[in-house]
């Protein structure tokens, strides 16, 4: 790298700058620049006031960055992948001399995020490049935070999951001790779905559910069974309750399935779910189960009732391509793949219509619906 | 009534299933169905050849011979039974079992090498179909490249003393959606297995009849291999197997003395 006497001129005249801004609190505003001013949209011609307000800024929230607080990165968040690919070009409405800015690469990078941008000298790029990267390490981008993003627009949320032994309590304490902020009647889950056929079809179910599970029954009347509830529950899968529970759906007892997974992974390696038992019960009895988890399209309908809300103008966002995805895009509703959690390379190709949208993760799907969905 | 006799013309033997026809299982080793003792006898005594086609698969065919106790003359070279079709596979074909099988069953693989399995053997395990158990199997199954699974039938359920039973087809099923495959199934319904019964009574299909209790596996399975088939309306049997969507039994007796009394009387 050429260590030209003007990249030297660069850097000097930056370092004092970034010490003027530094003061901006006591003695800019002084002067009549204020720090209210927005950062204005793309492609608006930024008044050299403004321009300089950025900079401000901009050296304001890197030194913030060095007290413990991540919270101002997400302002300035580029993903590693995307550092490589800007394209740094010259900014030519800013004053030659003043290199820092801020502004939107949504048309850049393909991605609505905003980068802390470094122009025009070439002596600059690779370590801001560097920093960026090791701040990305060092605070990764959270969803609690995104998630706060999307409370704060005018949508409603739902929580949906598969989940055959986890009560709502355990699940809502789980999510706040994560400090996502939530509310038990936001939650929906197959074992709320199970319940309330329960209690439409008015039947006393024979639960094969986990014990965790059994708080989100409570109240619901068992003496004396009609009805099979059938989860994952591996301590009760044994021959006597299954025969039991088959005797009781041969009488015309409906199958209640929470949902019909093959297997899961244990730590001493795969294990059955429940599936494959109430695959025999099936067999046995020659009826078929009402599953009432994803990717049912009941269980989606389910959710939103309620809410007002039709399926078309629902957005389902998980990691798994059929049962998330797929599923709720087979309700109407729009589907964003993540590729985080249980996402595997092409995954998305598993589902045909393909999903709406997939992207890196939960942060990035809450900025597309806020850019283009609301 | 004419309409036997047609039904009836020509046959020269009969296949019996053994538990819900002959018996009903359940704790002490089970109880006669009534008539049923004296119907075998008349039926040896008769012109007519006799076989015991079960898929029984919870006991050996030596202990299935404690149908003597119950009164029943039959010896353990009358009865074909999916353990020993089994062996003759898996010696075939040089596979190793791992057995999901109950303990009365297990003297039939005595000769079987299960060392480092290459395969699974399910039967009608019942108690022993417990989660462990299922999923050892499920697992030995995942490991393996190309999965192999038998099963001795794949009956829906049959009828003990207390009441009905899921039997082995269930569970077969349930490993079959685990692993996505499909398992060879070793007994009734599968045609081979009525048609080694049958070379081992002697009588072509069409002068065979079957009796039976189970409208799918015994009537179904016997007419598809060209026999005709009886339904008794004991043992498994429910009312609603008479109005049967696919399966139309030759003829619905009330129980096995019933059966033989026409086979007695219309059967050549």
């Amino acid at each position: 790298m050429a260590f030209t006497l003007y990249s030297l001129l660069q850097a000097a005249l930056l370092c004092v700058n970034a010490i003027a801004v530094l003061h901006e609190e006591r003695f800019l505003k002084n002067i009549g620049w204020g720090t209210d001013q927005g950062i204005g949209g793309f492609g608006e011609e930024p008044g050299i006031k403004s321009q300089l307000m950025n900079l401000v800024r901009s050296v304001r929230t890197v030194m913030r960055g060095k007290k413990k607080n991540c919270e101002w990165h997400h302002q300035l968040y580029c993903p590693d992948a995307q550092l490589q690919k800007i394209p740094w070009i010259f900014w030519r409405n800013l004053p030659s001399l003043l290199h820092f800015h801020i502004i939107l690469v949504k048309h850049l990078c393909g991605g609505p995020t905003i980068a802390f941008y470094l122009v025009s000298s070439p002596f600059f790029r690779a370590p801001v490049a560097q920093w960026l990267r090791s701040v990305n390490k060092r605070c990764p981008l959270t969803s609690e935070y995104y998630f706060s993003r999307l409370r704060g627009a005018s949508v409603m949320i739902k929580f949906v999951t598969n989940t055959t032994k986890e009560s709502k309590q355990d699940l809502l304490k789980r999510l706040k001790k994560l400090e996502f902020d939530i509310s038990e009647d936001e939650i929906f889950t197959s074992l709320t779905a199970a319940r309330n056929l329960v209690e439409e079809k008015q039947v006393r179910p024979m639960l094969l559910v986990d014990d965790r599970a059994l708080p989100d029954f409570k109240g619901i009347q068992t003496d004396d069974p009609n009805a099979v509830v059938i989860g994952l529950a591996p301590e009760h899968f044994h021959y006597p309750a299954l025969n039991q529970a088959f005797r009781l759906l041969l009488d015309g007892a409906p199958l209640i399935a929470i949902h019909k997974a093959r297997y899961y992974k244990r730590k001493d390696g795969l294990a059955l779910g429940p599936g494959p038992f109430v695959t025999g019960l099936e067999y046995a009895t020659d009826t078929k189960a009402t599953v009432v988890g994803k990717p049912e399209k009941t269980f989606f309908l389910e959710a939103l009732r309620g809410t007002g809300c039709e399926p078309q103008e629902a957005v389902m966002i998980g990691d798994d391509c059929r049962d998330d995805v797929g599923g709720a895009q087979n309700a109407g509703m729009l589907g964003i793949l993540v590729k985080t959690g249980k996402y595997r390379a092409a995954d998305e190709e598993k589902i045909n219509p393909p999903p709406y949208l997939t992207c890196e993760s939960f942060p990035h799907a809450v900025d597309h619906i806020l850019q283009h969905l609301l | 009534m004419a309409a036997w006799r047609e039904r009836l013309a020509g046959v020269r033997g009969v296949l019996l299933d053994i538990s819900g026809v002959l018996y009903d299982g359940g704790a002490g080793g089970g109880v006669p169905i009534a008539g049923s003792v004296e119907a075998v006898a008349r039926l040896k005594h008769s012109r007519l050849k006799m076989r015991l086609c079960t898929n029984e698969s919870q006991r050996s065919r030596g202990e299935l011979v404690g149908l003597r106790r119950l009164g029943f003359d039959v010896s353990e070279a009358e009865v074909t039974a999916p353990a020993p079709a089994a062996c003759q596979i898996l010696r075939a074909r040089g596979l190793r079992p791992h057995l999901l099988i109950h303990e009365g069953v297990r003297s039939e693989f005595d000769q079987i090498d299960t060392s480092n399995p290459n395969c699974v053997v399910i039967a009608d395990a019942a108690e022993e179909f417990s989660y462990q158990n299922m999923n050892k199997a499920f697992q030995v199954l995942m490991e393996l490249e190309n999965p192999v699974l038998i099963s001795l039938g794949k009956g829906r359920y049959y009828k003990e003393t207390s009441g009905l039973m899921l039997d082995v087809g269930a569970y077969m099923k349930a490993l079959e959606y685990a692993c996505g495959i499909e398992a060879e199934v070793v007994g009734k319904p599968s045609p081979e297995f009525f048609k080694s019964a049958l070379q081992e009574m002697g009588v072509e299909a069409h002068q065979a009849i079957m009796i039976g209790d189970d409208i799918v596996g015994d009537v179904g399975g016997a007419q598809r291999c060209g026999m005709r088939a009886l339904q008794v309306r004991t043992g498994k049997f429910r009312p609603s197997d008479e109005h049967h969507p696919e399966v139309q039994a030759d003829g619905y007796v009330d129980n096995l003395a019933e059966a033989v009394d026409l086979l007695l009387k219309h059967a050549d």
